[in-house]
C-alpha cells in the first residue's frame, strides 16, 4: 500500500516537474552557449560568455527576440568530447533551440549530432576542422573559416620566413592535428622542408624530450597544432634549454594566457587566428562598450561570439517565428553585417570567403600583438 | 658518436629532473605503505595542493616587494612545507585512523574519496583554471658540441636536483640515525610489538605521513616553479607515475622509491627520446611490467615471507 502511494506521489512530481519546465520555455528564448568554461582552456570559455553576454543585453534592450526575452544558459563541455555529447542532450533537454558553440572542434564533431537529430539550429564561433562540415548537417553553422583554409596560409606564413628545417607538431586532438596536418602538407607542397611530424599528450607537464629532439633536429621553426597550455610550456622549456627557432601556432594558442604561460619565452610566438576586428572603426562603440565591461574585445573569440548570436537574432527576426526550419533558411539566404565582417553561408554552413579570414600575429612579451604583414 | 653522448647527456639532465620529482612523492606512497600498509591515494593531491601553497607565497611575497628568487623560492618552500605537513597529518587523523585496523578496503576507498575531496577543494578555492607563474630562475649552462648540438642543464634543473640530493640525505639520516626514526622502521616491522614496547605508534604513523607530505610539498614547489604552471587536475597523474616508482623500487623500501623515481623518470625520458613522445607511457609501463614479473617485491623491495 504504502508503496503504491509513493509511486503515485512522484508520478504527480514528475508530471508537475514536466509542466514546469514546459511553461519556462514559454516564457522566454533560451541561447545556449556551449565550451570550456572549467579546465585548462576555461580561458577561451570565458570569451564566449562575454561575448555572448553583450549581445543578449543588447538583443534585450531593443525588445528581445520576436517579443520574448533571450535568456543564456551555459553549457560546460571542457573540451572535452564526452561531456560534449552530454551537454548537448541536457540543453535538448531544457528546451534550448538555439546554441553558440562549442568552441573546441572535438567537442563540436559529436555535439552537433545531437543538435542536428533534434533540429537545434548551432553556430559555432571558433570550431575550425573541416570535417565539421562536411557531414552535411543543415543545421550546424560557423563563423570562422575551416583549418584547409587556415592551414595553407599558415604554411604560407611560415614559408616567408625560409626556414631549413621545420618541425610540425601537434596535441592529438581534433583540432590540433588536423590542423597540423594541413600545414605539414602544404609545406611539402611548397617545398618547406618538414623533418619533424610528431605528437605531444596534452596537460603533461614535461615536454623536454619533445625540446631535446627539436635541437638535435636542428630545427629552426616549429609549428605547433594544439591550444595555448601546451604551447606555453614548449616554448618556455625550450628558451630554457636553449632552442633557438621560431615557434608559430593556430587560433588555438593565440590569446593572451600564452604569455602568462611562457613568460619572456613567447616573445615573437607568430599565431594565425581569425582577423582580429576590435581595431575595425565600425566597431569602435562596441569595443568600447565591452572595454567598460571590463572585457578586452581583442580576445579572439570575444566578437566572434557576438557576432554569431546576433546574426542568429537577425535570422530569428527575418523568419518571424522559432521554427529551426525557418531560421536556417533565413541563415543560408541573408547578407550578414557583423562585427567580424560581412557573413554569407554556403550550404554546407561554411561562410563565404572563409580564406580571406585569417590573419598572422606576432606576440610580445607584454601580451600584446600586432599583425604580421 | 661524440654527438650521440651530448644528445644522451640532454636526455639524461632531463630524465633526471622528472626522476627527481617522482622520487620525492614516491616516497610519501613507500613509507606509508611500509608502516600501515595502506595506499594513501590522496597523496598526489597533497602535491597539488603544495604547489597552490607554494604560488601563492610567491605571489604574496613579491606584493611585499620580495625580488630575490632564491628568497622567492626558500620562502615559498618552507610555508608550503609546514602547511602541507599540517595537511598530512590531518589527512590521517580525520580520514585513516578511524577506519584502520578494519578491513584493507575501506582505508582504500577513504583514500580515493579523500583524493576526491581535496581535488574539489582546490576546485572551488582557486577556481578550476591553470594558474601560471613567471620563470622564478631562468638561464642555463650549455655545451656546444663539435656537430653544434647544445646540451644544456638549466639553472633550475640543478636546482632540483641539488635539493632533491638534499631531502634524500636528510631523509636517510632521519630514518638511520634518530630515536624517531628507529621507532618508525621498529613500526613499520611489528606494529602490535612495538607499541608493548612503549612507543606510541599513532604518533609514528603521524610523523610518516608529516613527512610524506613534507616530501611532497618539496616537490610541488620545485616543478610548480620550474613548469610555471599549476591546475586541481595535476596532482592525479603525477600521484599515479609516484605510485609506479614506489611499486618498481619496492614498495615499502625508502632507497627503493628513490632509484624507483629515477629509473622511471630516466625510462620516460629516453623512449620519449629516441622513440616518440607518444610510446614513453607504453615503455615506462612496459618495464613496470617486466619487473613485476621477475621481481614481484620491486627492484630493491624484500619478498614478503608468510608469516606461520
Amino acid at each position: 500500500m504504502k508503496i503504491k502511494l509513493s509511486k503515485k506521489v512522484l508520478g504527480l512530481a514528475a508530471a508537475s516537474a514536466l509542466l514546469g519546465s514546459a511553461i519556462s520555455v514559454q516564457a522566454d528564448v533560451k541561447i545556449g552557449v556551449a565550451g570550456p568554461f572549467s579546465g585548462p582552456l576555461a580561458q577561451f570559455g570565458q570569451m564566449q560568455i562575454d561575448g555572448i553576454k553583450m549581445a543578449a543585453k543588447h538583443l534585450n534592450a531593443k525588445g528581445g527576440l520576436n517579443g520574448e526575452t533571450v535568456e543564456i544558459v551555459q553549457y560546460d563541455d571542457a573540451c572535452e568530447p564526452k561531456q560534449a555529447t552530454s551537454v548537448a542532450n541536457q540543453a535538448v533537454n531544457d528546451g534550448v533551440m538555439f546554441v553558440i558553440g562549442h568552441l573546441c572542434s572535438s567537442s563540436t564533431l559529436p555535439a552537433s549530432d545531437i543538435y542536428e537529430d533534434e533540429g537545434v539550429v548551432m553556430i559555432t564561433p571558433a570550431s575550425t576542422n573541416p570535417e565539421i562540415t562536411e557531414r552535411g548537417y543543415e543545421f550546424l553553422f560557423r563563423t570562422v573559416g575551416r583549418d584547409d583554409q587556415q592551414g595553407p596560409f599558415a604554411a604560407s606564413v611560415i614559408a616567408s620566413f625560409n626556414p631549413k628545417r621545420v618541425a610540425v607538431i601537434h596535441d592529438k586532438s581534433a583540432y590540433g592535428e588536423g590542423l597540423a596536418a594541413q600545414v605539414k602538407m602544404n609545406l611539402d607542397s611548397q617545398g618547406v622542408n618538414v623533418v619533424l611530424f610528431e605528437a605531444i599528450t596534452p596537460n603533461e607537464a614535461d615536454y623536454s624530450p619533445l625540446i631535446t629532439k627539436l635541437k638535435s633536429n636542428k630545427i629552426d621553426a616549429m609549428f605547433f597544432g594544439g591550444y595555448d597550455p601546451e604551447m606555453a610550456k614548449i616554448m618556455r622549456q625550450g628558451r630554457d634549454s636553449g632552442f633557438k627557432g621560431q615557434f608559430f601556432g593556430g587560433d588555438g594558442v593565440s590569446n593572451s594566457k600564452v604569455v602568462e604561460g611562457a613568460g619572456p619565452a613567447a616573445d615573437g610566438l607568430i599565431a594565425t587566428q581569425p582577423k582580429a576586428f576590435d581595431g575595425d572603426p565600425r566597431n569602435a562603440a562596441l569595443v568600447a562598450e565591452f572595454k567598460a565591461a571590463g572585457v578586452n574585445a581583442s580576445d579572439t573569440f570575444v566578437l566572434p561570439t557576438y557576432a554569431a548570436t546576433m546574426a542568429l537574432a537577425e535570422a530569428i527576426e527575418a523568419a518571424g517565428n522559432f521554427d529551426g526550419e525557418d531560421i536556417i533558411k533565413a541563415l543560408r539566404t541573408g547578407t550578414y553585417e557583423t562585427a567580424v565582417g560581412n557573413i554569407e553561408w554556403d550550404a554546407k554552413g561554411d561562410i563565404k570567403g572563409g580564406e580571406n579570414t585569417f590573419a598572422a600575429y606576432r606576440w610580445k612579451k607584454d601580451g600584446s600583438f600586432s599583425l604580421v604583414e | 658518436m661524440i654527438e650521440q653522448a651530448y644528445l644522451f647527456l640532454d636526455h639524461m639532465f632531463n630524465g633526471l629532473t622528472v626522476g627527481s620529482a617522482y622520487a620525492l612523492i614516491a616516497i610519501g606512497y613507500t613509507m606509508v605503505y611500509g608502516i600501515i600498509g595502506m595506499i594513501n591515494f590522496a597523496h598526489g593531491e597533497v602535491y597539488m595542493m603544495s604547489a597552490y601553497i607554494g604560488f601563492l607565497v610567491i605571489g604574496g611575497m613579491t606584493m611585499l616587494g620580495i625580488d630575490s628568487s632564491l628568497i622567492l623560492l626558500a620562502g615559498a618552500m618552507l610555508v608550503s612545507i609546514i602547511i602541507s605537513s599540517v595537511y598530512g597529518f590531518s589527512i590521517e587523523r580525520v580520514a585513516y585512523r578511524p577506519v584502520r585496523g578494519q578491513n584493507r578496503l575501506i582505508a582504500l576507498i577513504t583514500a580515493i574519496g579523500m583524493s576526491i575531496f581535496l581535488q574539489n577543494y582546490i576546485l572551488l578555492g582557486q577556481s578550476s583554471r591553470n594558474i601560471s607563474m613567471q620563470p622564478l630562475i631562468s638561464g642555463s649552462w650549455s655545451m656546444m658540441s663539435p656537430g653544434g648540438f647544445e646540451a644544456s642543464l638549466s639553472y633550475m634543473q640543478a636546482v632540483i636536483w641539488f635539493v632533491t640530493v638534499l631531502a634524500m640525505i636528510g631523509l636517510t639520516l632521519f630514518v638511520t640515525k634518530t630515536k624517531l626514526g628507529r621507532a618508525s622502521r621498529a613500526t613499520s616491522e611489528d606494529k602490535v610489538m612495538t607499541s608493548l614496547l612503549g612507543i606510541n605508534t599513532n604518533n609514528v604513523i603521524s610523523i610518516t605521513f608529516v613527512i610524506g607530505a613534507a616530501m611532497a610539498a618539496i616537490a610541488g614547489v620545485l616543478l610548480g616553479t620550474y613548469y610555471g604552471d599549476v591546475s586541481p587536475y595535476m596532482g592525479f597523474i603525477m600521484g599515479l607515475k609516484a605510485f609506479t616508482a614506489a611499486v618498481l623500487g619496492g614498495i615499502g623500501s625508502i632507497p627503493g622509491a628513490m632509484l624507483g623515481g629515477i629509473v622511471l623518470g630516466m625510462t620516460e625520458a629516453m623512449a620519449a627520446g629516441y622513440f616518440s613522445a607518444e610510446y614513453k607511457d607504453v615503455v615506462s609501463f612496459g618495464l613496470l611490467i617486466l619487473v613485476l614479473l621477475f621481481r614481484p617485491y620491486g627492484l630493491l623491495g624484500k619478498p614478503e615471507v608468510e608469516k606461520v
